[in-house]
């Protein structure tokens, strides 16, 4: 078989169909996610409520909340545990999920009318939520990284959500999706500009220690320059080349030295989604072998980000996955 | 009075400024200073006049026979100013208002001190709008006086000078009080470049301090880097004790981020190491040169003038000049690490700013006030209407602008209301935030003037004549700001609106022809009923896939 997948330039790792995964490549989260699915919270909140590891408790709080529609085990839970700061994070972490699935992710001219009001009061259900987290759990730099999804939601500017971004970088400087909440909010598509979001990225890469997964907001602004080139520019062509630009490529790469391929590589659970960010940028600059180390790193679960902004993920994931493994 | 060859530069200063005046009476000293100098037109030598944060001054450069006659028409006018030209001037004033650009510097100290003080320096001058005759002399024999003036000048004092100025008293210096937010601090303006404005006490080394970053910021950012062209550090005097220092350079909208964090490290790196022993070198050499150069003793004589007429006598530069000679480099990296405690940065929308220590001012107001709640008159599936509403109650007035997004304005520090023809109101709060609110937006609009009426002081009030047309502070005029939903027609509507036009077409058919496959007498009418139910099956199919695509596939898509 090894011999038949060398003539098709594969190997024995692409077997495996890839598949769309929720817990973004963790087998503790996902274990987890089918436990909550039979509405047992129960283990799930433990282990949440033991992660001191701020980056932990960040993700376990995210994918293991990642739900359409609003499960009935939330509200059971907060009632249950209704001073613990786990349980409002929790809830807080689905009312922003919850919040964008009344939106949903188009542009803001294409949002109905019900959609508007109920994003609104889901933002601000999640955000008392969250306000409750913080004062229960002070030291926890969490509720003020979602805060930013919810100042994002509600347009609140960079000026004002700075100040929530200097409360999470309080409690712990390199607070990766705090980082990176705060810098799509500086977008263009948010209200941004291209050049506010670049300067949040490159200020943090100069300063971020090596093997800090903060050094992965390089290569997402680089998507979303390349997002606004598609969807809002529409200048295809412009799109197609933008990865190859030496100027692009060569900023990813050393983004990729400071934290992918350096020996100090902080493994974190959100490592699987951040190779994921880079490959979809090492594939676009046609650099397969950089891209075929982390296909052969990460195995067939697909993390929706970035992959379903290139069309269908699995497709595209499947695609560029079987290109990389040929070499 | 110095000797300094050459013609004789003279200049009159008076202990008035814009920080002595209020948002409503803004401009009224430049306004007095422009009516002393009318009358004068053109003259064969060089006069002018003009208002600061302190001080008012009239300068002129002549003979011994010019000078003194310009300061006798500037005295007579001050006693009796020609207020029929009020009107003319004022146009004037406004037409430079309007071509004048906002400094960088002026920026961070309206931040820094909102509609008060210094804050003044980048308000719009509403003096020129509201003053009358009367307050004009009467703001001239209030503060244009003999016992609040000095006079400066080079060359012999000209025997028949004789300057009748009405007496007053001598005016103290307004002390400099900032808004109260968390420094340090930071915000984004429209600004081409990075400014970093900081509070110093009055020292010899703020002087040299100011100096030092300068030049240590030209050559790093200019000569080094080639981030920026313009590169300076200004020292201002605020009041009796503290300076306002200003470190500015320009650059490139890519290039600004770097240049944000080149000005942090010099800063930093001067407030921990100090001043080294040539930069304190440098100093004392150039001030030095200075006082070698006879036209330095304007400078000087001007500095003497000022700081008597403010009230801390001007020890003279010899003295200053053995003090830096005399100076540890870190007592200037000392007086930088008190004042980076007070340091407000202000920053073009292309930069972040993720320093730590700098926590950013607020863009909305923190407070909101309790009263009756007034909603839009518009209709309730209008986007303005969910977002927009208005509190208002016996201590002020909160407009929201969608959740946690809102701006007060308290009665009590209410610094100035503008009043419309239409009946609007703009006002200004003492912080600077801004509110316009027209009552004939909002339903019950007439309680919102009543309270307003009720709750506005007279003297705060200005009128201020025709709304621009269209109006863009408008709230409830333009199309509707309407959700996706709110069309009558939209993709997912239109695909319904077909399969209803589908199924009325097949029932109209089925109506005109109620058998078409009946082998009937007329072959042809037949074949041309066969071919319409042909037509019709295509017409169907082809619509069911439309509808596929435009809304199952839509909604498939944005579910993943």
């Amino acid at each position: 078989v090894g011999f038949l997948d060398k003539l098709r330039g594969q190997t024995a790792t692409s077997v495996e169909a890839p598949f769309l995964d929720k817990a973004l490549g963790d087998e503790e989260a996902r274990r987890l996610r089918s436990e909550l699915e039979q509405d047992r919270w129960q283990e799930a909140f433990q282990v949440v409520d033991r992660a001191r590891d701020w980056d932990d408790r960040e993700f376990l709080s995210w994918t293991l909340t990642d739900f359409p529609g609003r499960p009935r085990w939330i509200d059971e839970m907060v009632k249950t545990n209704s001073n613990s700061a786990t349980a409002h994070l929790l809830r807080a972490a689905h009312s922003l999920k919850w919040a964008w699935e009344a939106r949903g992710s188009g542009k803001a001219e294409s949002v109905q009318d019900k959609g508007w009001d109920l994003f609104h009061q889901r933002l601000q259900d999640a955000e008392a939520d969250l306000n409750r987290t913080a004062e229960l759990d002070p030291a926890d730099p969490t509720p003020w990284a979602y805060l930013l999804i919810s100042a994002l939601g509600l347009e609140k500017g960079a000026q004002h959500a700075s100040a929530i971004l200097a409360e999470a970088r309080k409690r712990d400087r390199w607070h990766h999706v705090a980082l990176a909440n705060f810098q799509m909010l500086c977008t263009k598509k948010w209200g941004g500009s291209h050049e506010l979001m670049f300067d949040v990225a490159r200020q943090t890469a100069r300063e971020a220690p090596e093997g800090n997964g903060c050094h992965t907001l390089i290569a997402e602004a680089h998507i979303e320059r390349w997002l606004y080139m598609v969807h809002w520019d529409k200048d295809i062509q412009a799109a197609r080349d933008y990865f190859e630009r030496k100027e692009v490529a060569g900023e990813i790469r050393q983004a990729a030295e400071r934290y992918l391929w350096s020996p100090k590589l902080k493994k974190t659970r959100r490592l699987y989604v951040d190779r994921g960010i880079f490959t979809f940028c090492f594939a676009d600059m046609l650099d397969w072998n950089a891209a075929r180390d982390q296909f052969e790193a990460m195995g067939p679960a697909i993390p929706e980000y970035p992959w379903v902004l290139a069309g269908d993920p699995v497709a595209h994931f499947t695609r560029v996955r079987e290109r990389a493994l040929k070499g | 009075v110095a000797q300094v060859p050459g013609p004789i530069r003279a200049g009159l200063i008076f202990r008035v400024g814009f920080t002595d005046e209020s948002l409503v009476n803004h401009g009224i000293t430049h306004l007095v200073e422009h009516l002393a100098l009318v009358g004068l037109g053109q003259q064969p030598y060089r006069f002018g006049g003009k208002v600061e944060g302190l001080r008012t001054v009239f300068m002129a450069e002549g003979t011994d026979i010019e000078v003194p006659t310009f300061f006798r028409h500037i005295v007579a006018t001050l006693a009796s100013l020609p207020v029929d030209r009020l009107q003319h001037q004022a146009g004037i004033l406004r037409t430079e208002a309007a071509t004048r650009q906002v400094s960088p510097s002026a920026v961070a100290l309206a931040d820094r001190f909102g509609t008060r003080g210094w804050g003044l320096v980048a308000a719009q001058e509403f003096g020129l709008v509201s003053v009358t005759a009367d307050q004009l002399q009467e703001w001239s024999r209030r503060w244009f006086t003999a016992d609040n003036a000095v006079l400066f000048m080079t060359g012999s004092l000209p025997e028949r000078l004789e300057l009748e100025l009405q007496s007053g008293s001598r005016m103290p210096v307004p002390p400099a009080e900032p808004l109260p937010y968390q420094m340090p601090a930071w915000a984004h303006h429209r600004v081409p470049g990075v400014g970093i404005s900081m509070i110093c006490h009055y020292s010899v080394e703020a002087g040299v301090l100011a100096g030092v970053l300068g030049r240590r910021a030209m050559n790093r950012l200019r000569f080094v880097e080639g981030l920026s062209y313009e590169v300076t550090a200004e020292l201002k005097r605020l009041d009796l004790d503290r300076h306002h220092l200003f470190l500015w350079a320009d650059g490139l909208v890519e290039k600004l981020g770097a240049v944000r964090s080149d000005l942090l490290e010099v800063i930093d790196q001067l407030a921990d190491e100090g001043a080294t022993p040539e930069e304190l070198k440098t100093e004392s050499d150039t001030l030095r040169k200075n006082l070698g150069d006879p036209n330095f003793a304007v400078h000087q004589l001007d500095l003497a003038a000022t700081d008597d007429l403010l009230g801390r006598p001007f020890p003279g530069f010899d003295r200053r000049l053995s003090e830096i000679e005399a100076m540890d480099g870190k007592s200037v990296g000392r007086v930088l690490q008190e004042s980076v405690e007070t340091a407000l940065s202000i920053v073009p929308d292309s930069v972040s700013m993720l320093d730590p220590r700098f926590t950013p001012l607020p863009n909305w107001s923190t407070d909101q006030v309790s009263g009756r709640e007034y909603r839009l008159r518009l209709p309730g599936n209008d986007m303005r209407a969910k977002l927009n509403r208005l509190v208002l109650g016996d201590a002020g007035i909160t407009r929201t602008l969608g959740p946690g997004k809102s701006v007060t304005v308290h009665f009590r520090d209410c610094a100035l209301a503008n009043i419309w023809n239409d009946e609007s109101w703009s006002l200004i709060g003492a912080d600077g935030w801004r509110l316009h609110i027209n009552p004939a937006d909002w339903k019950d609009g007439s309680q919102i003037s009543e309270t307003l009426e009720r709750h506005i002081p007279a003297e705060i009030r200005v009128a201020m004549g025709d709304r621009p047309v269209p109006d863009p502070e408008s709230l409830v005029v333009g199309p509707p700001h309407k959700a996706a939903s709110g069309a009558f027609f939209s993709p997912r509507r239109d695909s319904w609106w077909l399969l209803v036009f589908i199924i009325v077409s097949v029932r109209l058919w089925y109506v005109f022809d109620p058998n078409p496959f009946r082998s009937g007498v007329n072959p042809t009418a037949s074949f041309l009923s066969g071919m319409i139910w042909v037509f019709g099956i295509v017409v169907s199919v082809a619509s069911l896939y439309f509808l596929y695509w435009t809304y199952w596939l839509k909604r498939r898509r944005s579910r993943s």
